[in-house]
Protein backbone atom coordinates (compact mmCIF):
# COMPACT_ATOMS: atom_id res chain seq x y z
CA UNK A 1 0.00 0.00 0.00
CA UNK A 2 0.69 3.59 -0.64
CA UNK A 3 3.08 5.40 1.85
CA UNK A 4 2.88 8.37 0.59
CA UNK A 5 1.59 10.10 -2.39
CA UNK A 6 4.79 10.94 -4.04
CA UNK A 7 5.72 7.34 -4.33
CA UNK A 8 8.23 7.75 -1.49
CA UNK A 9 8.48 5.50 1.27
CA UNK A 10 8.66 5.97 4.72
CA UNK A 11 11.91 4.93 7.09
CA UNK A 12 10.55 1.53 8.27
CA UNK A 13 12.06 0.44 11.31
CA UNK A 14 14.02 -2.52 10.40
CA UNK A 15 15.67 -4.77 13.09
CA UNK A 16 19.01 -5.86 12.91
CA UNK A 17 18.31 -9.22 12.04
CA UNK A 18 16.86 -7.73 8.39
CA UNK A 19 20.08 -8.48 6.58
CA UNK A 20 20.22 -12.80 8.19
CA UNK A 21 21.92 -11.61 11.23
CA UNK A 22 19.60 -12.98 14.02
CA UNK A 23 20.27 -11.68 17.96
CA UNK A 24 21.66 -14.15 20.38
CA UNK A 25 19.47 -16.42 21.72
CA UNK A 26 17.60 -15.21 24.36
CA UNK A 27 17.84 -11.88 23.45
CA UNK A 28 14.91 -9.85 22.17
CA UNK A 29 15.40 -8.89 18.56
CA UNK A 30 16.84 -5.30 18.41
CA UNK A 31 14.80 -3.13 16.93
CA UNK A 32 16.99 -0.69 15.16
CA UNK A 33 17.00 1.55 12.06
CA UNK A 34 19.41 -0.04 9.91
CA UNK A 35 22.15 2.36 8.82
CA UNK A 36 20.42 4.96 5.60
CA UNK A 37 22.68 3.36 2.35
CA UNK A 38 21.93 3.38 -1.01
CA UNK A 39 22.48 0.60 -3.39
CA UNK A 40 20.92 -0.20 -6.73
CA UNK A 41 20.82 2.95 -8.12
CA UNK A 42 18.17 4.34 -6.44
CA UNK A 43 16.77 1.46 -4.49
CA UNK A 44 15.79 2.10 -1.28
CA UNK A 45 16.31 1.16 1.93
CA UNK A 46 15.15 1.90 5.36
CA UNK A 47 15.54 5.49 6.20
CA UNK A 48 16.05 6.37 2.98
CA UNK A 49 13.79 8.09 0.52
CA UNK A 50 14.37 8.20 -3.25
CA UNK A 51 12.30 9.01 -6.38
CA UNK A 52 10.40 6.38 -7.87
CA UNK A 53 7.97 6.22 -11.43
CA UNK A 54 5.07 8.18 -11.07
CA UNK A 55 2.41 6.50 -9.41
CA UNK A 56 -0.70 5.47 -11.13
CA UNK A 57 -4.16 7.04 -10.93
CA UNK A 58 -5.66 3.44 -9.03
CA UNK A 59 -8.75 5.51 -7.46
CA UNK A 60 -9.41 6.68 -11.19
CA UNK A 61 -9.44 2.77 -11.92
CA UNK A 62 -12.13 1.93 -9.49
CA UNK A 63 -14.87 4.93 -10.62
CA UNK A 64 -15.90 2.89 -13.61
CA UNK A 65 -17.16 0.36 -11.13
CA UNK A 66 -19.15 2.84 -8.99
CA UNK A 67 -22.68 4.60 -9.06
CA UNK A 68 -22.14 7.47 -11.07
CA UNK A 69 -23.33 9.65 -8.19
CA UNK A 70 -20.70 8.25 -5.96
CA UNK A 71 -18.21 8.41 -8.39
CA UNK A 72 -18.74 12.19 -9.35
CA UNK A 73 -18.35 12.46 -5.87
CA UNK A 74 -14.69 10.53 -5.14
CA UNK A 75 -14.18 12.26 -8.81
CA UNK A 76 -14.05 15.38 -6.97
CA UNK A 77 -12.05 14.77 -4.14
CA UNK A 78 -9.16 17.18 -3.40
CA UNK A 79 -5.78 15.87 -5.03
CA UNK A 80 -4.26 15.51 -1.47
CA UNK A 81 -7.17 12.77 -0.69
CA UNK A 82 -7.31 11.26 -3.47
CA UNK A 83 -3.75 10.48 -3.52
CA UNK A 84 -4.28 8.65 0.07
CA UNK A 85 -7.48 6.70 -0.53
CA UNK A 86 -7.13 3.00 0.67
CA UNK A 87 -10.28 2.42 0.87
CA UNK A 88 -13.63 3.49 -0.03
CA UNK A 89 -16.56 2.00 1.87
CA UNK A 90 -20.11 2.65 0.90
CA UNK A 91 -23.12 0.89 3.72
CA UNK A 92 -26.74 1.07 2.98
CA UNK A 93 -28.34 4.03 4.62
CA UNK A 94 -25.42 5.65 5.63
CA UNK A 95 -22.79 8.10 4.08
CA UNK A 96 -20.25 7.82 1.43
CA UNK A 97 -16.95 7.31 3.31
CA UNK A 98 -13.02 7.37 2.13
CA UNK A 99 -9.97 5.85 4.30
CA UNK A 100 -7.13 7.10 4.02
CA UNK A 101 -4.09 6.64 6.25
CA UNK A 102 -5.08 9.53 8.22
CA UNK A 103 -8.24 7.57 9.08
CA UNK A 104 -12.05 8.04 7.57
CA UNK A 105 -14.07 10.86 6.23
CA UNK A 106 -17.21 10.89 5.16
CA UNK A 107 -17.64 12.72 1.61
CA UNK A 108 -20.24 14.93 0.05
CA UNK A 109 -21.74 14.90 -3.24
CA UNK A 110 -19.49 17.68 -4.70
CA UNK A 111 -16.27 15.72 -3.24
CA UNK A 112 -15.45 18.10 0.11
CA UNK A 113 -14.59 15.58 3.00
CA UNK A 114 -17.02 16.13 5.76
CA UNK A 115 -17.03 15.11 9.38
CA UNK A 116 -21.03 15.85 9.25
CA UNK A 117 -23.13 12.60 8.57
CA UNK A 118 -25.72 14.80 7.09
CA UNK A 119 -23.24 17.00 4.38
CA UNK A 120 -22.45 13.47 3.39
CA UNK A 121 -23.30 11.59 0.51
CA UNK A 122 -26.11 9.37 1.44
CA UNK A 123 -25.85 6.17 -0.08
CA UNK A 124 -29.47 4.89 -0.74
CA UNK A 125 -29.86 1.14 -1.23
CA UNK A 126 -30.98 1.90 -4.29
CA UNK A 127 -27.27 3.69 -5.14
CA UNK A 128 -25.87 0.38 -2.98
CA UNK A 129 -27.39 -2.10 -5.34
CA UNK A 130 -26.88 -0.26 -8.39
CA UNK A 131 -23.06 -0.24 -7.58
CA UNK A 132 -23.28 -4.04 -6.73
CA UNK A 133 -24.58 -4.73 -9.72
CA UNK A 134 -21.93 -2.73 -11.68
CA UNK A 135 -19.23 -4.03 -9.66
CA UNK A 136 -20.29 -7.75 -10.88
CA UNK A 137 -19.79 -6.41 -14.47
CA UNK A 138 -23.92 -6.63 -14.73
CA UNK A 139 -23.12 -10.18 -13.93
CA UNK A 140 -24.17 -10.94 -10.74
CA UNK A 141 -24.59 -14.40 -11.49
CA UNK A 142 -20.91 -15.33 -12.37
CA UNK A 143 -19.30 -13.51 -9.31
CA UNK A 144 -21.67 -15.91 -6.79
CA UNK A 145 -18.80 -17.93 -6.41
CA UNK A 146 -16.36 -15.66 -4.70
CA UNK A 147 -19.14 -13.15 -3.37
CA UNK A 148 -19.87 -16.69 -1.16
CA UNK A 149 -16.00 -16.00 0.22
CA UNK A 150 -16.93 -12.06 0.72
CA UNK A 151 -15.32 -10.46 -1.60
CA UNK A 152 -14.82 -10.47 -5.60
CA UNK A 153 -11.65 -8.81 -7.64
CA UNK A 154 -12.06 -5.61 -9.86
CA UNK A 155 -9.86 -5.52 -12.78
CA UNK A 156 -7.00 -4.24 -11.96
CA UNK A 157 -7.15 -6.25 -8.55
CA UNK A 158 -8.80 -3.99 -6.51
CA UNK A 159 -10.88 -6.14 -3.92
CA UNK A 160 -14.60 -5.34 -2.75
CA UNK A 161 -15.32 -6.99 0.20
CA UNK A 162 -19.23 -7.61 0.80
CA UNK A 163 -20.83 -7.53 3.51
CA UNK A 164 -25.03 -7.66 4.03
CA UNK A 165 -27.24 -10.51 4.46
CA UNK A 166 -26.69 -14.19 3.35
CA UNK A 167 -28.48 -17.52 2.84
CA UNK A 168 -27.31 -20.16 4.72
CA UNK A 169 -27.94 -24.32 3.86
CA UNK A 170 -27.00 -27.00 5.88
CA UNK A 171 -24.31 -24.82 7.93
CA UNK A 172 -22.86 -23.75 4.41
CA UNK A 173 -23.07 -20.34 2.70
CA UNK A 174 -24.90 -20.52 -0.29
CA UNK A 175 -25.05 -16.85 -1.98
CA UNK A 176 -25.59 -13.51 -0.83
CA UNK A 177 -29.47 -12.63 -0.03
CA UNK A 178 -29.22 -8.52 0.30
CA UNK A 179 -26.43 -6.25 -0.28
CA UNK A 180 -25.80 -4.55 3.01
CA UNK A 181 -22.04 -2.43 2.41
CA UNK A 182 -19.44 -2.77 -0.01
CA UNK A 183 -15.71 -2.41 0.52
CA UNK A 184 -13.73 -1.13 -2.26
CA UNK A 185 -9.98 -2.03 -1.18
CA UNK A 186 -7.70 0.11 -3.76
CA UNK A 187 -4.55 -2.47 -5.17
CA UNK A 188 -1.66 -0.22 -4.66
CA UNK A 189 1.58 -0.74 -7.26
CA UNK A 190 4.51 0.43 -5.76
CA UNK A 191 7.86 -0.42 -7.82
CA UNK A 192 10.41 -0.69 -5.27
CA UNK A 193 8.62 -1.04 -2.13
CA UNK A 194 10.08 -4.21 -1.69
CA UNK A 195 14.03 -3.06 -1.59
CA UNK A 196 14.07 -2.45 2.15
CA UNK A 197 13.74 -6.40 2.29
CA UNK A 198 15.47 -7.89 -0.11
CA UNK A 199 18.51 -8.32 1.24
CA UNK A 200 17.04 -10.19 4.29
CA UNK A 201 15.54 -12.14 1.65
CA UNK A 202 17.63 -12.71 -0.31
CA UNK A 203 20.07 -15.93 -0.40
CA UNK A 204 23.49 -15.01 -2.21
CA UNK A 205 25.19 -18.33 -1.65
CA UNK A 206 22.06 -20.27 -3.32
CA UNK A 207 21.41 -17.53 -5.64
CA UNK A 208 17.50 -17.54 -5.01
CA UNK A 209 15.54 -16.06 -2.04
CA UNK A 210 14.95 -17.56 1.13
CA UNK A 211 11.30 -19.08 1.70
CA UNK A 212 10.23 -16.11 3.17
CA UNK A 213 6.47 -15.30 4.66
CA UNK A 214 4.97 -11.50 5.10
CA UNK A 215 2.62 -10.80 7.72
CA UNK A 216 0.35 -8.08 9.03
CA UNK A 217 -3.04 -7.29 9.96
CA UNK A 218 -5.25 -6.66 7.17
CA UNK A 219 -4.50 -3.44 5.05
CA UNK A 220 -0.81 -3.26 6.08
CA UNK A 221 0.61 -3.77 2.09
CA UNK A 222 1.36 -7.58 2.35
CA UNK A 223 0.08 -7.90 -1.17
CA UNK A 224 1.63 -4.70 -2.53
CA UNK A 225 4.94 -5.52 -0.86
CA UNK A 226 4.75 -9.04 -2.04
CA UNK A 227 3.75 -7.88 -6.17
CA UNK A 228 6.95 -5.56 -5.60
CA UNK A 229 9.14 -8.31 -4.41
CA UNK A 230 8.22 -10.66 -7.65
CA UNK A 231 8.77 -7.81 -9.84
CA UNK A 232 11.97 -7.52 -8.52
CA UNK A 233 13.17 -11.20 -8.65
CA UNK A 234 11.76 -11.94 -11.85
CA UNK A 235 13.52 -9.30 -13.75
CA UNK A 236 17.17 -9.19 -11.47
CA UNK A 237 18.19 -6.60 -9.72
CA UNK A 238 22.15 -6.35 -11.16
CA UNK A 239 23.27 -4.00 -8.81
CA UNK A 240 22.50 -6.37 -5.95
CA UNK A 241 23.75 -9.65 -8.12
CA UNK A 242 20.15 -11.12 -8.36
CA UNK A 243 19.95 -12.94 -11.63
CA UNK A 244 15.99 -12.86 -13.33
CA UNK A 245 14.48 -15.87 -12.14
CA UNK A 246 11.34 -17.60 -12.84
CA UNK A 247 8.76 -17.27 -10.63
CA UNK A 248 5.52 -18.56 -10.57
CA UNK A 249 2.03 -16.79 -9.24
CA UNK A 250 -0.74 -18.68 -7.81
CA UNK A 251 -3.05 -15.79 -7.64
CA UNK A 252 -6.45 -17.11 -6.31
CA UNK A 253 -8.05 -13.74 -5.93
CA UNK A 254 -6.69 -11.95 -9.09
CA UNK A 255 -4.99 -9.14 -6.71
CA UNK A 256 -1.57 -9.80 -7.19
CA UNK A 257 -0.98 -9.87 -11.23
CA UNK A 258 -4.64 -8.82 -11.72
CA UNK A 259 -4.58 -10.31 -14.70
CA UNK A 260 -7.27 -9.61 -18.02
CA UNK A 261 -8.07 -12.53 -20.00
CA UNK A 262 -4.45 -14.14 -19.01
CA UNK A 263 -2.50 -11.43 -19.19
CA UNK A 264 -1.29 -9.24 -16.22
CA UNK A 265 -2.26 -5.45 -15.68
CA UNK A 266 0.24 -5.61 -12.92
CA UNK A 267 4.01 -5.42 -13.10
CA UNK A 268 5.12 -9.15 -12.21
CA UNK A 269 8.38 -8.56 -14.07
CA UNK A 270 9.26 -10.59 -17.56
CA UNK A 271 10.19 -14.33 -16.23
CA UNK A 272 6.85 -14.27 -14.44
CA UNK A 273 3.75 -17.20 -15.12
CA UNK A 274 0.46 -16.68 -13.52
CA UNK A 275 -2.22 -19.15 -12.76
CA UNK A 276 -5.02 -16.87 -12.41
CA UNK A 277 -8.11 -17.59 -10.44
CA UNK A 278 -6.57 -20.95 -9.78
CA UNK A 279 -6.97 -21.88 -5.91
CA UNK A 280 -3.36 -21.77 -3.85
CA UNK A 281 -3.06 -25.29 -3.63
CA UNK A 282 -3.97 -27.05 -6.59
CA UNK A 283 -2.21 -23.86 -8.08
CA UNK A 284 1.27 -24.79 -6.20
CA UNK A 285 0.75 -28.33 -7.29
CA UNK A 286 0.20 -27.01 -11.11
CA UNK A 287 3.10 -24.61 -10.69
CA UNK A 288 5.77 -27.18 -9.18
CA UNK A 289 4.93 -29.87 -12.40
CA UNK A 290 4.50 -27.90 -15.17
CA UNK A 291 6.37 -24.85 -15.02
CA UNK A 292 9.51 -25.36 -13.43
CA UNK A 293 9.63 -22.16 -11.48
CA UNK A 294 12.74 -21.43 -9.12
CA UNK A 295 10.10 -19.14 -7.03
CA UNK A 296 6.47 -19.78 -6.33
CA UNK A 297 4.54 -16.97 -4.67
CA UNK A 298 0.91 -16.81 -3.48
CA UNK A 299 -1.23 -14.43 -1.30
CA UNK A 300 -3.21 -14.94 1.94
CA UNK A 301 -1.67 -18.51 3.18
CA UNK A 302 -5.22 -19.80 4.86
CA UNK A 303 -6.08 -23.30 5.57
CA UNK A 304 -4.47 -26.84 6.05
CA UNK A 305 -4.72 -27.93 2.36
CA UNK A 306 -2.46 -24.38 1.35
CA UNK A 307 0.12 -25.33 4.12
CA UNK A 308 0.32 -28.67 3.08
CA UNK A 309 1.10 -27.38 -0.60
CA UNK A 310 3.78 -25.25 0.55
CA UNK A 311 5.37 -28.40 2.12
CA UNK A 312 5.13 -30.04 -1.01
CA UNK A 313 6.56 -27.08 -3.22
CA UNK A 314 9.28 -25.74 -0.20
CA UNK A 315 10.55 -29.68 0.01
CA UNK A 316 10.84 -29.85 -4.08
CA UNK A 317 13.70 -27.57 -4.41
CA UNK A 318 11.01 -24.53 -4.69
CA UNK A 319 11.66 -21.27 -2.80
CA UNK A 320 8.32 -19.88 -1.57
CA UNK A 321 7.14 -16.50 -0.83
CA UNK A 322 3.92 -15.88 1.18
CA UNK A 323 2.06 -13.68 2.50
CA UNK A 324 -0.60 -14.43 5.81
CA UNK A 325 -2.82 -12.40 7.97
CA UNK A 326 -1.30 -12.38 11.31
CA UNK A 327 0.37 -10.07 13.48
CA UNK A 328 3.34 -11.26 13.96
CA UNK A 329 4.82 -15.15 13.98
CA UNK A 330 3.44 -15.36 17.59
CA UNK A 331 -0.24 -15.07 16.17
CA UNK A 332 0.58 -16.88 13.16
CA UNK A 333 1.75 -19.74 15.31
CA UNK A 334 -1.55 -19.78 17.07
CA UNK A 335 -3.46 -20.32 14.02
CA UNK A 336 -3.98 -24.01 13.74
CA UNK A 337 -3.92 -24.55 9.79
CA UNK A 338 -0.59 -22.58 10.04
CA UNK A 339 1.24 -23.58 13.26
CA UNK A 340 2.50 -26.54 11.58
CA UNK A 341 4.62 -24.49 9.15
CA UNK A 342 5.65 -22.50 12.20
CA UNK A 343 7.42 -25.10 14.02
CA UNK A 344 8.69 -26.50 11.29
CA UNK A 345 10.60 -23.81 10.46
CA UNK A 346 10.06 -24.01 6.86
CA UNK A 347 9.92 -20.35 6.48
CA UNK A 348 13.89 -18.84 6.56
CA UNK A 349 12.41 -14.81 6.89
CA UNK A 350 9.75 -13.43 8.13
CA UNK A 351 8.56 -10.04 6.85
CA UNK A 352 6.28 -8.06 9.36
CA UNK A 353 4.04 -4.85 8.15
CA UNK A 354 2.36 -2.70 9.69
CA UNK A 355 -0.08 -0.12 8.86
CA UNK A 356 1.48 2.76 11.40
CA UNK A 357 2.26 4.88 10.82
CA UNK A 358 0.86 4.15 7.35
CA UNK A 359 0.61 1.48 5.26
CA UNK A 360 3.85 -0.76 4.56
CA UNK A 361 5.79 -0.15 7.30
CA UNK A 362 8.02 -3.09 8.26
CA UNK A 363 8.47 -3.87 11.69
CA UNK A 364 10.51 -6.76 11.10
CA UNK A 365 12.43 -8.49 8.69
CA UNK A 366 14.57 -11.63 9.67
CA UNK A 367 14.75 -14.91 10.63
CA UNK A 368 11.38 -16.14 12.36
CA UNK A 369 11.04 -15.39 16.21
CA UNK A 370 9.88 -17.82 17.84
CA UNK A 371 8.24 -17.23 21.36
CA UNK A 372 9.56 -18.11 24.37
CA UNK A 373 7.70 -20.11 27.02
CA UNK A 374 7.95 -17.18 29.49
CA UNK A 375 5.52 -15.00 28.29
CA UNK A 376 4.83 -13.51 24.69
CA UNK A 377 6.28 -10.22 25.04
CA UNK A 378 9.40 -12.08 26.34
CA UNK A 379 10.31 -13.48 23.33
CA UNK A 380 12.94 -16.49 22.49
CA UNK A 381 14.63 -15.38 19.43
CA UNK A 382 17.05 -18.12 18.23
CA UNK A 383 17.96 -20.17 15.59
CA UNK A 384 15.33 -22.16 13.69
CA UNK A 385 16.25 -25.77 12.77
CA UNK A 386 16.48 -26.20 9.21
CA UNK A 387 17.27 -29.80 8.95
CA UNK A 388 20.77 -29.03 7.34
CA UNK A 389 19.69 -25.97 4.90
CA UNK A 390 20.97 -23.98 8.05
CA UNK A 391 20.66 -20.18 8.03
CA UNK A 392 23.63 -18.54 6.51
CA UNK B 1 -54.52 18.26 -71.47
CA UNK B 2 -55.59 19.25 -67.56
CA UNK B 3 -57.47 15.59 -67.62
CA UNK B 4 -54.26 14.16 -68.12
CA UNK B 5 -53.05 15.31 -65.17
CA UNK B 6 -55.86 14.90 -63.24
CA UNK B 7 -55.57 11.50 -63.76
CA UNK B 8 -51.97 11.22 -63.48
CA UNK B 9 -52.43 12.68 -59.90
CA UNK B 10 -55.04 9.61 -59.66
CA UNK B 11 -53.04 6.97 -60.31
CA UNK B 12 -49.98 8.76 -57.80
CA UNK B 13 -52.65 8.50 -55.13
CA UNK B 14 -53.26 5.09 -55.46
CA UNK B 15 -49.28 3.98 -55.90
CA UNK B 16 -48.59 5.74 -52.94
CA UNK B 17 -52.04 4.35 -50.98
CA UNK B 18 -51.01 0.82 -52.25
CA UNK B 19 -47.22 1.51 -50.90
CA UNK B 20 -48.45 2.47 -47.29
CA UNK B 21 -50.86 -0.50 -47.34
CA UNK B 22 -47.31 -2.95 -48.48
CA UNK B 23 -45.27 -1.02 -45.89
CA UNK B 24 -47.86 -2.17 -43.28
CA UNK B 25 -47.91 -5.54 -44.85
CA UNK B 26 -44.42 -5.92 -44.51
CA UNK B 27 -44.88 -5.36 -40.80
CA UNK B 28 -47.27 -7.60 -40.57
CA UNK B 29 -44.84 -10.15 -42.45
CA UNK B 30 -41.81 -8.97 -40.09
CA UNK B 31 -42.78 -9.13 -37.03
CA UNK B 32 -43.36 -13.16 -36.24
CA UNK B 33 -39.53 -13.74 -37.70
CA UNK B 34 -38.61 -10.65 -35.21
CA UNK B 35 -40.27 -12.37 -32.60
CA UNK B 36 -38.85 -15.35 -33.83
CA UNK B 37 -35.72 -14.86 -33.80
CA UNK B 38 -35.55 -12.39 -30.42
CA UNK B 39 -37.14 -16.20 -28.80
CA UNK B 40 -33.62 -17.83 -30.51
CA UNK B 41 -31.59 -15.14 -29.11
CA UNK B 42 -33.52 -14.89 -25.73
CA UNK B 43 -32.78 -18.94 -25.66
CA UNK B 44 -28.84 -18.50 -26.33
CA UNK B 45 -28.52 -15.88 -23.73
CA UNK B 46 -30.37 -18.19 -21.09
CA UNK B 47 -27.99 -21.10 -21.86
CA UNK B 48 -24.87 -19.02 -22.08
CA UNK B 49 -26.17 -17.08 -18.40
CA UNK B 50 -27.10 -20.37 -17.03
CA UNK B 51 -24.65 -23.03 -18.49
CA UNK B 52 -21.63 -21.06 -19.03
CA UNK B 53 -21.64 -18.46 -16.49
CA UNK B 54 -20.22 -15.87 -19.01
CA UNK B 55 -20.55 -12.72 -18.36
CA UNK B 56 -23.53 -10.56 -19.07
CA UNK B 57 -21.61 -8.67 -22.23
CA UNK B 58 -19.99 -11.74 -23.48
CA UNK B 59 -23.61 -13.43 -23.58
CA UNK B 60 -25.41 -11.11 -25.00
CA UNK B 61 -22.64 -10.70 -28.03
CA UNK B 62 -23.19 -14.46 -28.09
CA UNK B 63 -26.91 -13.89 -28.21
CA UNK B 64 -26.80 -11.20 -31.32
CA UNK B 65 -24.56 -13.39 -33.11
CA UNK B 66 -27.12 -16.38 -33.16
CA UNK B 67 -29.75 -14.00 -35.39
CA UNK B 68 -29.38 -11.94 -38.27
CA UNK B 69 -30.45 -8.12 -38.41
CA UNK B 70 -31.84 -6.06 -36.81
CA UNK B 71 -33.01 -8.45 -33.63
CA UNK B 72 -29.06 -8.56 -33.83
CA UNK B 73 -28.58 -5.21 -33.64
CA UNK B 74 -30.55 -4.46 -30.05
CA UNK B 75 -28.01 -7.43 -28.45
CA UNK B 76 -24.71 -5.52 -29.81
CA UNK B 77 -26.44 -2.68 -28.76
CA UNK B 78 -26.80 -3.45 -25.27
CA UNK B 79 -23.10 -4.93 -25.29
CA UNK B 80 -21.63 -1.92 -26.22
CA UNK B 81 -23.71 -0.17 -23.80
CA UNK B 82 -21.75 -2.46 -21.11
CA UNK B 83 -18.77 -2.30 -22.64
CA UNK B 84 -18.09 1.16 -23.47
CA UNK B 85 -20.37 3.34 -20.92
CA UNK B 86 -19.58 1.21 -17.62
CA UNK B 87 -20.92 2.51 -14.82
CA UNK B 88 -24.66 1.58 -15.58
CA UNK B 89 -26.32 -2.05 -14.67
CA UNK B 90 -27.61 -4.70 -17.30
CA UNK B 91 -31.05 -3.02 -17.29
CA UNK B 92 -29.83 0.18 -17.98
CA UNK B 93 -27.91 -1.13 -21.05
CA UNK B 94 -30.79 -3.19 -22.14
CA UNK B 95 -33.03 0.11 -21.77
CA UNK B 96 -30.78 2.32 -23.99
CA UNK B 97 -30.64 -0.42 -26.51
CA UNK B 98 -34.42 -0.91 -26.92
CA UNK B 99 -34.43 3.00 -27.69
CA UNK B 100 -31.41 2.52 -30.08
CA UNK B 101 -33.41 -0.55 -31.72
CA UNK B 102 -36.81 0.38 -31.99
CA UNK B 103 -36.93 2.41 -35.19
CA UNK B 104 -35.48 -1.00 -36.45
CA UNK B 105 -38.05 -4.04 -35.09
CA UNK B 106 -41.40 -4.60 -36.27
CA UNK B 107 -42.85 -5.17 -32.74
CA UNK B 108 -46.13 -3.79 -31.51
CA UNK B 109 -46.86 -2.27 -27.68
CA UNK B 110 -47.08 -6.01 -26.05
CA UNK B 111 -43.44 -7.41 -27.60
CA UNK B 112 -41.97 -3.94 -26.49
CA UNK B 113 -43.41 -5.07 -22.57
CA UNK B 114 -42.27 -8.18 -23.09
CA UNK B 115 -38.86 -6.94 -23.49
CA UNK B 116 -39.16 -4.16 -20.86
CA UNK B 117 -39.68 -6.97 -18.58
CA UNK B 118 -36.61 -9.12 -19.54
CA UNK B 119 -34.61 -6.01 -19.18
CA UNK B 120 -35.48 -5.33 -15.69
CA UNK B 121 -33.63 -8.09 -14.30
CA UNK B 122 -30.95 -8.66 -16.84
CA UNK B 123 -27.80 -9.82 -14.33
CA UNK B 124 -29.26 -8.64 -11.38
CA UNK B 125 -29.02 -11.99 -9.33
CA UNK B 126 -27.91 -15.45 -9.02
CA UNK B 127 -28.46 -17.55 -12.23
CA UNK B 128 -31.28 -19.94 -10.60
CA UNK B 129 -33.41 -16.75 -10.60
CA UNK B 130 -31.79 -15.48 -14.14
CA UNK B 131 -32.89 -18.75 -15.97
CA UNK B 132 -36.60 -18.14 -14.47
CA UNK B 133 -36.50 -14.95 -15.54
CA UNK B 134 -35.15 -15.80 -18.91
CA UNK B 135 -37.44 -18.77 -19.68
CA UNK B 136 -40.82 -16.72 -18.47
CA UNK B 137 -39.17 -14.18 -21.43
CA UNK B 138 -38.86 -16.84 -24.00
CA UNK B 139 -42.23 -19.02 -23.33
CA UNK B 140 -43.95 -15.06 -23.63
CA UNK B 141 -42.58 -14.39 -27.00
CA UNK B 142 -43.30 -17.70 -28.29
CA UNK B 143 -46.80 -16.82 -27.46
CA UNK B 144 -46.51 -13.90 -28.91
CA UNK B 145 -45.21 -14.60 -31.89
CA UNK B 146 -47.93 -17.88 -32.59
CA UNK B 147 -50.18 -15.19 -31.76
CA UNK B 148 -48.60 -12.92 -34.42
CA UNK B 149 -48.33 -16.06 -36.97
CA UNK B 150 -51.92 -16.40 -37.04
CA UNK B 151 -53.43 -15.14 -39.93
CA UNK B 152 -50.57 -12.68 -40.76
CA UNK B 153 -51.28 -13.43 -44.43
CA UNK B 154 -54.30 -11.93 -44.56
CA UNK B 155 -53.64 -9.28 -42.47
CA UNK B 156 -50.90 -8.09 -44.91
CA UNK B 157 -53.38 -8.31 -47.67
CA UNK B 158 -55.76 -6.40 -46.07
CA UNK B 159 -53.47 -3.41 -45.35
CA UNK B 160 -52.27 -4.03 -49.10
CA UNK B 161 -56.32 -3.65 -50.11
CA UNK B 162 -56.81 -0.91 -47.86
CA UNK B 163 -53.79 1.43 -48.63
CA UNK B 164 -55.12 1.01 -52.42
CA UNK B 165 -58.48 1.58 -51.75
CA UNK B 166 -57.69 4.19 -49.63
CA UNK B 167 -55.95 6.18 -51.99
CA UNK B 168 -58.38 5.04 -54.74
CA UNK B 169 -60.66 7.05 -52.85
CA UNK B 170 -58.84 10.14 -52.04
CA UNK B 171 -58.26 10.43 -55.95
CA UNK B 172 -62.07 10.14 -56.35
CA UNK B 173 -62.91 12.75 -54.02
CA UNK B 174 -60.06 14.94 -55.45
CA UNK B 175 -61.24 14.55 -58.79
Amino acid sequence: MARRVDGRLDSPAVPAGTHGVPGPATDRPPVQPVPKRRQDGGALHPGAAVDNPPVRDDLAELLPWLAPPVARALAGLSPDVRAGVEEVRLRAGRPLEVVTAAGGRFVAPDGQTVDEEDEALPVTPGLLEQTWQIACEASVYSRVDETRHGYLTLPGGHRVGVSGRLLVEDGRIRRLRHVGGLNFRLARERPGCADPVLDAVWEAAAALPRHTLILSPPGAGKTTLLRDLVRQLSRGVPARGIPGLRVSVVDERGELAACRDGVPTRDVGPRTDVLDGCPKAAGIEMAVRALNPQVVAFDELGGARDALAVEEAAHAGVRVLATAHAADEVDLARRPSLARLVRQGLFQRVVVLTSRPRPGTVRYAGPPRVPGTRSRDAWLVRRISLEGRGLP
Amino acid sequence: MSAWLRLAGAVLLVGAGWALGAAAAQRHRRRPQELAALRTAVQVLLTEIDVGLTPLPEALARAGAAVGYPVAALFDAARGALAGGRGITGAEAWRRALDEAAPLLALNAEDWDILAGLGACLGRSDRQDQRRHLQLAAARLDAAERRARQGWEDRSRVAVYLGTLGGALLAVALL
